[in-house]
């Protein structure tokens, strides 16, 4: 094998491989990059069994063939080069060789078949969605993913698509988040799928202008953005009943700035304990209080909120962090949260809803000591 | 956590610390027992009086000196010396291993020989104790005199020679009796800061953190004089220092306000069965594991608290003990036993029978009662033991019993 092309065009698709590669791993392969030239194109692939990442970068073919080589020397040596041209040599003997105007470094490959094949995706459903709702509902909810490897099923985002939209639901067990987009035409397509974390935050991170297109298999889901190609398994486990969970009856209603709340509990949080993160809300009619106190460090704060509250004075606590986090993902200027008791879930949303959108979120309380 | 009682004030560390009043009428002693390891064994083995000795932590090469004799130093040994490097050094010194009975002995004896002083005494280690004299002088007489009383006492009923630092707090005493090497000195109240001032800094406990070790040796302080001088520009000291500086602001002009506590009063939750027939039938001593662990578990709920660390002591019919620690993650009954029972089969290593278990929870911190959305297995289990709890509240702890519980305490 033997090809030709840019320092920059290799680098930038071995940084966006590099996220697919594990840091530690019993499959010594797994650390490479599989480079795939043919006539036609030529390819780079990453994978680290969970998610598999595809590049396709620009040559000058001279010899095809196919190689793997150490991901992380190809990519460090490539982040060291100036400008230039690199060509890559790879023997029969799997000796490979960078050749570049700065110098020429060799380097021992693997042989191509050893690196795991792509699964099969055949037989799965294409589906076309616009890059930035995409972004939009991966923002929107990938935050609320537990990170507890004993609870699968929560380590991914549920996506439910129907001929009403799509529904996407995150939760770690004491927030939950579900956005729907209502604008979302499925093209007949209706199932539901969880997605790891991991595929959803490689989404976030990558500039998509246009469509995604998404083709959703039995078991797994692969993005194609451009000439470059995404693929993850879906997390074959039940979801919970995440509607069971979502009160109805919240009667006491809370309208707040939400910048002016978020600076607040920002502010005091930074006094909370260090390993409960509690803080307290005090709702009046006018105003909201946020309190925490801290006797280990004998620190405690205080921050007062101008606010409108429908219904009897109520304190509750949260977790700092958990708070933080689901009021800073409320759109638009006004929040408007609804409680029940001090001890039962509160419903965050927008007191101004963006046209085709719904967004909720579920926010469990810490029961505070008398 | 209560959250409402607020004043009307912004709390500031450093000013707190400036305007804490210190009580300069404070008579803390501090006894420490020098190389008391190496006393002991001279005690039990009057022919090492004058041979050179040395005790080592572990025979395992990787093993240190804990402490050793004048006659070992001479040949170069000093204290953490690894036991490859003495072995290659030196073929006179005699190693002994680390003899942790014997020196919980002797400790608990001089414990009791100077508990006759005052009923204020803190165990500091295998080899210090802190004595609360405070009150004293009237009774008997000037501080120094009661030093040397107790020095005396110490050296008829045991044998073993230490020294006393005498001041108004624990640190300086402390410090006093790491840095004096006369038997008795006594740093007068108001004098602490200038009893600290030559010192190097490393006499000072929030020294030995890392980032205030770094950062004062990349300024060259070498004694105690210069940190104050530092603390003299409070917002200086605090930048440099962040969330270290009160403390070593406080530390640096002598001033402790921690107190004397006795072991009795230290912050713990103490479980113990003695067995009224000693046994090594597992299913009987896991029954009574699982007992002390529920007892335990209740008073964490009761306190909404977790701790930190847990003992779990087993008392062996031969005089043996052995004991394994780990850490209390959760408060419902299953979490406790499951954690207790992995450290009571981690610590029963021997076929002997036992007589007491113990369990001992210490270095509390806050427990947050944090709702789910899912009944999970954590939350059943917190549910079905504040439910048991209810009963045994309303009708005895013994009211609500397992089955291999019952049946365990029936046949002990």
């Amino acid at each position: 094998m033997k090809f030709s092309t840019s320092k920059t065009e290799l680098q930038q698709a071995l940084q966006k491989l590099s996220k697919a590669t594990p840091t530690r791993s019993t499959l010594p392969i797994l650390g490479c990059v599989l480079i795939e030239s043919t006539e036609e194109k030529t390819t780079l692939r990453a994978t680290d069994l969970e998610i598999t990442i595809q590049a396709e970068i620009p040559v000058s073919l001279e010899q095809a063939g196919a190689t793997a080589l150490p991901l992380k020397t190809l990519l460090d040596i490539t982040n060291e080069l100036p400008e230039t041209r690199i060509t890559l040599t790879v023997d029969d003997k799997d000796r490979a060789a960078i050749i570049t105007d700065a110098g020429e470094y060799d380097l021992m490959a693997k042989p191509a078949d050893e690196f795991p094949a792509v699964p099969d995706t055949s037989g799965s459903q294409k589906v076309d969605v616009p890059g930035d709702m995409l972004k939009n509902i991966i923002g929107a909810t990938s935050f609320a993913v537990s990170r507890d490897e004993l609870k699968p099923a929560l380590t991914g985002v549920l996506f439910r698509i129907s001929s009403a939209g799509i529904t996407a639901v995150s939760t770690d067990g004491h927030r939950l988040v579900k956005y729907t987009r209502k604008d979302f035409n499925a093209n007949g397509f209706t199932g539901d799928m969880i997605v790891p974390r991991k595929f959803l935050a490689f989404m976030l991170t990558q500039s998509i202008t246009g469509d995604v297109s998404l083709l959703i298999g039995e078991n797994h889901l692969t993005a194609k953005i451009g000439n470059d190609m995404v693929l993850t398994r879906i997390i074959d486990e039940r979801f919970p009943d995440y509607e069971s969970v979502i009160p109805k009856e919240n009667d006491k209603t809370l309208k707040a700035d939400k910048n002016a709340l978020l600076g607040a509990i920002r502010r005091v949080s930074i006094f909370s304990n260090k390993s409960t993160h509690q803080v307290a809300l005090n709702m009046e009619a006018t105003f909201c209080k946020i309190t925490t106190e801290d006797p280990e460090k004998s620190s405690k704060a205080q921050e007062q909120v101008a606010a409108e509250f429908d219904g009897e004075a109520l304190t509750i606590g949260y977790n700092a962090d958990y708070l933080k986090d689901v009021v800073n993902h409320v759109s638009g200027d006004k929040i408007v949260v609804e409680f029940s008791t001090s001890i039962s879930a509160a419903l965050f949303s927008s007191e101004n809803a963006e046209e085709n959108t719904e967004s909720l979120m579920l926010l469990m309380p810490i029961r505070l000591n008398d | 956590m209560g959250l409402n009682a607020w004043s009307s004030e912004p709390f500031n560390p450093l000013e707190f610390t400036v305007s804490f009043v210190f009580n300069n009428d404070q008579d803390i002693f501090h006894i420490r027992l020098k190389e008391l390891e190496l006393q002991a064994e001279r005690i039990v083995d009057p022919g090492l009086k004058t041979r050179p000795v040395a005790i080592i932590s572990s025979p395992h090469p990787s093993g240190t000196i804990v402490s050793l004799s004048p006659e070992a130093e001479e040949e170069g040994l000093f204290h953490g010396m690894k036991v490859s490097i003495v072995r290659k050094m030196s073929h006179g010194v005699q190693l002994l291993p680390y003899n942790q009975s014997l020196y919980a002995k002797v400790n608990r004896y001089v414990y009791q020989s100077i508990s006759m002083f005052t009923p204020i005494v803190e165990p500091e280690g295998v080899d210090g104790f802190y004595l609360d004299m405070s009150g004293m002088r009237a009774i008997r007489g000037h501080v120094q005199n009661t030093g040397l009383s107790i020095i005396h006492r110490i050296q008829e009923q045991t044998s073993l020679s230490g020294v006393v630092g005498i001041s108004v707090n624990k640190l300086v005493s402390r410090i006093v009796t790491s840095v004096v090497p006369e038997t008795i000195h006594e740093v007068q109240g108001g004098n602490e800061a200038k009893f600290l001032s030559p010192l190097k800094p490393l006499v000072l406990p929030t020294v030995k953190e890392k980032p205030v070790h770094r950062l004062l040796r990349f300024l060259w302080v070498e004694q105690v004089s210069h940190i104050q001088s530092m603390v003299g520009q409070p917002d200086e000291f605090r930048t440099l220092f962040g969330m270290f500086s009160v403390q070593l602001a406080r530390e640096a002009k002598g001033q402790d306000s921690s107190i004397v506590k006795p072991p009795q009063l230290r912050d713990h939750i103490l479980e113990q069965t003695v067995l009224p027939e000693d046994t090594n039938d597992e299913m009987v001593l896991h029954a009574i594991v699982k007992d002390l662990a529920e007892q335990v578990a209740f008073k964490l709920r009761k306190r909404h608290q977790l701790a930190d660390k847990v003992r779990l002591e087993i008392h062996y019919t031969d005089g043996h003990q052995r004991h394994r620690v780990g850490k209390i993650k959760g408060i419902d009954d299953s979490s406790v036993i499951a954690v207790c029972r992995r450290l009571f089969d981690k610590a029963n290593e021997r076929r002997n029978r036992v007589r007491t278990i113990l369990i001992d929870a210490c270095e509390f911190r806050p427990y947050v009662d944090q709702a789910n959305l899912f009944m999970t297995e954590a939350s059943r289990n917190m549910a079905v033991s504040k439910a048991v709890e209810k009963v045994r509240l309303k009708y005895g702890v013994r009211s609500l019993q397992t089955a291999d519980v019952f049946q365990a305490l029936g046949r002990v």
